[in-house]
């Protein structure tokens, strides 16, 4: 029984299992079934969701908010489309995580240094981004590299896009036992028990604003190949979408806790509703209604788990209280 | 800040006072200016566009400076400005109801949106903006599905009269009157209600409030409905200004009533700021984007102008501008005490 309610009670799981319920539905209707290149077309679409999604992850876990992540992946994706074409692939793209890290790094210090509202920085960042992207390209165009479409949307014997969470997963779950990656759970825990640990609190903030510029400018990468031109308003989406993808994986976003697994259930979820919705016959505009009712259920669902666990805990220190007075009483009357 | 409240000071210098006229002077500056760039313009025709467009954002950021007081962010006025508009438009166009039923049936779905955005936030205290941007993509989705397979619905003719420019009244266009009257009625409601000081309360100590006996949850809730409603009333005035009601309408509507908000030197979830800057702010900011319009640049600058104006009024506006000495002092005074 504790099992079930603790298997429930997880995020991941929870997002494992609507994704799975949708899948089934999505599988039942489609006409001729799934086959691989219907699976490819749909993980290909969710990569760059994940991705970002992971980063805002990684953010929210601390604590903090970033709404830049639309802006870092259309800059990304016009870059991409418009210029470098005769500079190596390799070089394109990390020139383009460095470019995502230095946004990131840029929000960290004002949010950091600055003392500002994350919120309000990162929809600076994003609508300054946006309009960047759209000097660069007023109209969608360009082309995106073909090495780099085959090598992100290509599938083989397993689709690369697969290959490619499995390896984001592997790599958040080594991040996580990083010292990085403890501090950041920590600091959004309670950072001033890690500021009297003698911790820089500063420092993880900005790391992890940075390291999440560096997975949105990754995401702009994989958007990239997946639609294969620029596109300035391309990124207008991702600014739900990350957050429903992020409430659906069920990080709460009070900080403290979270998993990047649950969030690309979240981001696959997010992905397989349109298709799902349009098998079974749902229009367009019903679709965006379903996404919206989901995320407020999903969120829901973590504040109330969020504040039933809170009052336990404050329960459970007024019991300690009570036994501590209770001591000090008995103490008081030994002496 | 003790100080400031205690002493009686000439009401001329607070900064309720000052502000405003500074940012106003700023836009009155920055329009002369604009003649560099096009030869007409300080002109009257300018000086009532400017007037014009200030009024939308006027109204937009009315709401949104509320919310923000309070330490929210609402993210759904677009889908607001959309949703109220439609229902106008196609409550006259379509469905042949008369304007005044349409007007009240889309301010009525402005009320029911805030007061569910409300609730789910202050009951389950989740984060404001999350919200009503789930709920910003449930609008836009009723919004097609009203206006599924058709061309976007007119605005009844009473409506552009009014809003567009076009009516005027001792040769003055009515959006000027109404700009006049949502700075009257914005101050009253923000700085002179039982309301509005109740927001105030809750923005800059909540644990105060809620001790004091104030109605928190109600408080909250309504800080939202009167963000909604001012988004709804918003779209009747774009519905008006553009003459059909696109779904995109208050798109580019929503980053400069954050801005002027900030700019006006609301600072989020402190409980400081006050609607005469907003409101001066407003003029400024659209002062800016007129200018910037008549120069030709291209479409993102506007973006980027939004962005940094944003930094900066955040850096300028700054609490606690004595970061650097006061990284400790509150856990400190903690200790102490």
């Amino acid at each position: 029984m504790e099992l079930i309610r603790r298997t429930a009670g997880n995020g991941s799981v929870r997002a494992a299992l609507i994704l799975l319920v949708f899948l089934a539905i999505w599988a039942r209707f489609q006409v001729g079934g799934l086959n691989g290149s219907i699976i490819n077309g749909w993980l290909v679409l969710s990569l760059p969701l994940a991705t970002a999604s992971i980063g805002v992850t990684l953010v929210i876990i601390t604590r903090q908010f970033d709404l830049s992540a639309a802006g870092v992946i259309a800059l990304t994706n016009v870059i991409m489309a418009t210029s470098f074409k005769e500079m190596n692939l390799w070089l394109v793209v990390v020139l383009m995580l460095v470019l995502g890290g230095l946004i990131g790094l840029t929000n960290g210090l004002f949010v950091v240094f600055g003392k500002l509202p994350a919120i309000a920085v990162t929809l600076a960042t994003l609508i300054i981004l946006e309009g960047l992207a759209l000097i660069l390209l007023i109209r969608p165009g360009g082309s995106i590299s073909p090495d780099l479409i085959s090598m992100v949307t290509g599938s083989s014997v397993v689709p690369r896009p697969l290959v490619i969470l499995v390896l984001l997963v592997v790599l958040w779950l080594i991040f996580k036992r990083t010292k990085l990656g403890i501090f950041m759970f920590a600091v959004g825990q309670d950072e001033e028990a890690l500021r009297l640990s003698g911790v820089s609190i500063p420092k993880i903030r900005i790391a992890v604003f940075t390291l999440a510029g560096i997975l949105y400018a990754l995401a702009g990468v994989f958007l990239s190949a997946a639609i294969q031109s620029g596109d300035a308003t391309i990124g207008e989406a991702y600014l739900l979408q990350t957050f429903a993808a992020i409430a659906i994986g069920g990080t709460a976003f009070i900080g403290g806790s979270g998993s990047a697994i649950g969030t690309i259930f979240g981001a696959l979820t997010i992905t397989v509703i349109p298709k799902m919705l349009f098998v079974v016959g749902i229009s367009d505009w019903s679709q965006r209604i379903f996404t919206g009712v989901l995320i407020i259920l999903a969120v829901l669902v973590g504040a109330v788990s969020a504040m039933r666990q809170r009052t336990r805990l404050q329960a459970r220190a007024g019991e300690m209280e009570q036994t501590e007075a209770h001591l000090i009483e008995q103490e008081g009357g030994g002496r | 800040m003790s100080a400031d409240v205690v002493t009686k000071r000439n009401p001329l210098q607070s900064p309720g006072f000052i502000r405003p006229v500074v940012l106003v002077a700023l836009a009155v500056a920055v329009l002369f200016v604009g003649r560099i760039f096009s030869e007409g313009l300080p002109s009257w025709i300018a000086v009532q566009a400017i007037v014009t467009q200030s009024l939308f954002v006027a109204v937009l950021a009315f709401g949104q400076g509320m919310v923000m007081l309070i330490g929210g962010l609402d993210l759904s006025i677009p889908g607001v400005i959309a949703i109220s508009a439609t229902i106008v438009a196609l409550g006259t166009s379509v469905w042949e109801w008369p304007t005044l039923v349409a007007v009240i049936a889309a301010l009525l779905a402005s009320i029911v949106v805030g007061l569910v955005n409300g609730f789910l936030i202050a009951r389950f205290q989740i984060p404001a903006f999350i919200i009503t941007l789930a709920m910003g993509g449930i609008l836009t989705g009723l919004g097609i599905g009203l206006t599924f397979a058709r061309k976007a619905p007119a605005a009844p003719q009473v409506v552009v009269d009014l809003f567009s420019g076009i009516g005027k009244l001792f040769g003055v266009g009515f959006p000027i009157f109404f700009f006049l009257l949502v700075g009257a009625a914005g101050y009253l409601i923000q700085m002179k209600s039982v309301f509005g000081r109740q927001a105030y309360l809750l923005g800059s100590s909540p644990g105060t409030a809620r001790i004091s006996g104030q109605p928190i949850l109600r408080v909250e809730i309504l800080v939202y409905v009167v963000s909604a409603l001012a988004a709804g009333i918003g779209g009747i005035m774009l519905l008006g200004f553009s003459g059909n009601a696109q779904l995109s309408l208050g798109d580019e509507w929503l980053m400069p009533a954050i801005a002027a908000v900030l700019v006006g030197g609301t600072v989020i979830g402190s409980g400081m700021g006050f609607w005469q800057s907003t409101f001066a702010a407003t003029v400024l900011l659209t002062t800016i984007i007129v200018v910037i319009q008549a120069t030709g640049f291209p479409e993102g600058v506007k973006n980027i102008l939004y962005g940094v104006i944003i930094l900066v009024a955040l850096l300028l506006t700054r609490p606690d501008r004595r970061w650097r000495l006061g990284k400790s002092r509150v856990p400190q005074q903690a200790l102490e005490g």
